[in-house]
């Protein structure tokens, strides 16, 4: 669904949706972690993708700088889709948003219809799960960068956290306001908030960050389909539409790289 | 099984055109390069919008030309296996009302139906 962008005028109004599903989402967290970390992965961004790749994620680039993901379900199958297009960071938290509607969201279960669900409570709730999932005690870590600037210690945080701009400034705000009443830091973040900085490479460059973190990765995967195809080429051999899907697909993956070839130089 | 007829139910000769291609194992691309029914045009096949009995017929006669089925059967036809869930969506998506998608996301989209049709197909 579409989801209304989150400005500084409705930033008290998350707050109190979130924390109306805070125990909830708490305990799904505390869920994914006993779950779902078999591996003991500890970038936060690799274990995402990794519970989305065993579910046979799609990379695919859109030039949708609106459009970040999805799960597509369908007859029993539930299909993770992220856009390579936009910038890791985003990304990264699409993929644990993702990771709520796969894992958690009954709206998706096929053995449910027409369930009576608040769609916008139920993206909140993907959010802040995956806001939970990404950020640590982020309130103590902005106050130990030594730097002046606001903005560069907002996008110091983004870097260590590997976190989109909003979504680090909300979870700064939450953990001002409600974990250590800092009403100064309260105010900085909504004097900031609508102002995300415009050329955010150029920043992490200047301020000397890794820029790969705000740009595409313009990934392309099947999620494994190629290999499922061959394998029924080679376990049907007399069934030719096998082969045509292969190559087909093939030439999928050909026309979307053909697609981004310049848009990714 | 006269053109008129069909041209009648367009609805659901789209309906049944689109079973058709999914148990023979298509996606819409694969199917509109096997027929050269173009991807735009196919789609309006299968939605049943195509509202001019010449351009119908011309099209129709295509997938009939490729022997994938015939007039008498289209109709009538019932698919192989029970037609699946209708598909749900959880989508990452913050584009404000008025926004609309370029040709080339559009583009992306569509490779991304037949992907996931694939999916359908081969899953495990």
């Amino acid at each position: 669904m579409s989801i209304k962008p989150i400005t500084k005028d409705c930033l008290e109004q998350v707050m109190q949706q979130n924390s109306s599903i805070k125990e909830q989402i708490y305990g799904l967290v505390s869920d994914f972690n006993k779950r779902f970390n078999k591996s003991g992965l500890t970038a936060q961004e690799k274990q995402a993708f990794s519970v989305l790749k065993e579910n046979n994620l799609i990379q695919i680039p859109i030039e949708d700088e609106h459009w970040g993901g999805a799960i597509i379900a369908k007859g029993g199958m539930k299909i993770p889709v992220i856009n390579t297009a936009q910038p890791r960071v985003y990304q990264y938290f699409v993929a644990w948003h993702e990771i709520y509607h796969l894992l958690y969201d009954i709206n998706l279960d096929e053995k449910t219809h027409n369930v009576a669900i608040d769609m916008d409570i139920n993206e909140r709730k993907a959010d802040y799960f995956a806001a939970k999932m990404i950020f640590g005690d982020i309130y103590k870590y902005y106050y130990s960068l030594e730097d002046e600037n606001v903005i560069d210690r907002i996008i110091k945080c983004m870097d260590a956290y590997k976190a989109p701009y909003k979504a680090t400034l909300i979870e700064l705000y939450e953990q001002a306001v409600e974990v250590y009443g800092d009403m100064d830091l309260k105010h900085t973040v909504l004097n900031h908030f609508d102002d995300k900085p415009k050329n955010l490479e150029g920043k992490f460059e200047g301020l000397e960050l890794d820029p790969e973190l705000v740009r595409s990765s313009f990934v392309i995967s099947f999620g494994g389909l190629e290999q499922k195809v061959k394998k029924a080429i080679n376990q049907n051999t007399g069934v030719s539409y096998h082969k045509d899907n292969y190559e087909f697909l093939i030439e999928l993956k050909k026309e979307i790289k053909k697609e981004w070839e310049d848009l990714s130089k | 099984m006269s053109i008129e007829l069909l041209f009648e139910n367009r609805k659901t000769v789209g309906r049944k055109l689109w079973l058709v291609i999914k148990d023979n194992g298509y996606t819409k691309s694969s199917f509109s390069k096997l027929t050269g029914i173009s991807r735009p045009t196919l789609n309006k096949l299968i939605d049943g919008d195509i509202n001019n009995l010449a351009t119908f017929e011309n099209h129709l006669q295509k997938i009939f030309d490729k022997q994938i089925i015939n007039a008498d059967k289209l109709l009538k036809y019932s698919p192989k296996y029970q037609e699946k869930e209708e598909t749900k969506l959880a989508l990452s998506d913050n584009a404000p009302n008025e926004h609309s998608r370029n040709s080339r996301a559009q583009k992306m989209f569509d490779i991304l139906e037949d992907i996931v049709h694939l999916c359908e197909l081969y899953q495990t």
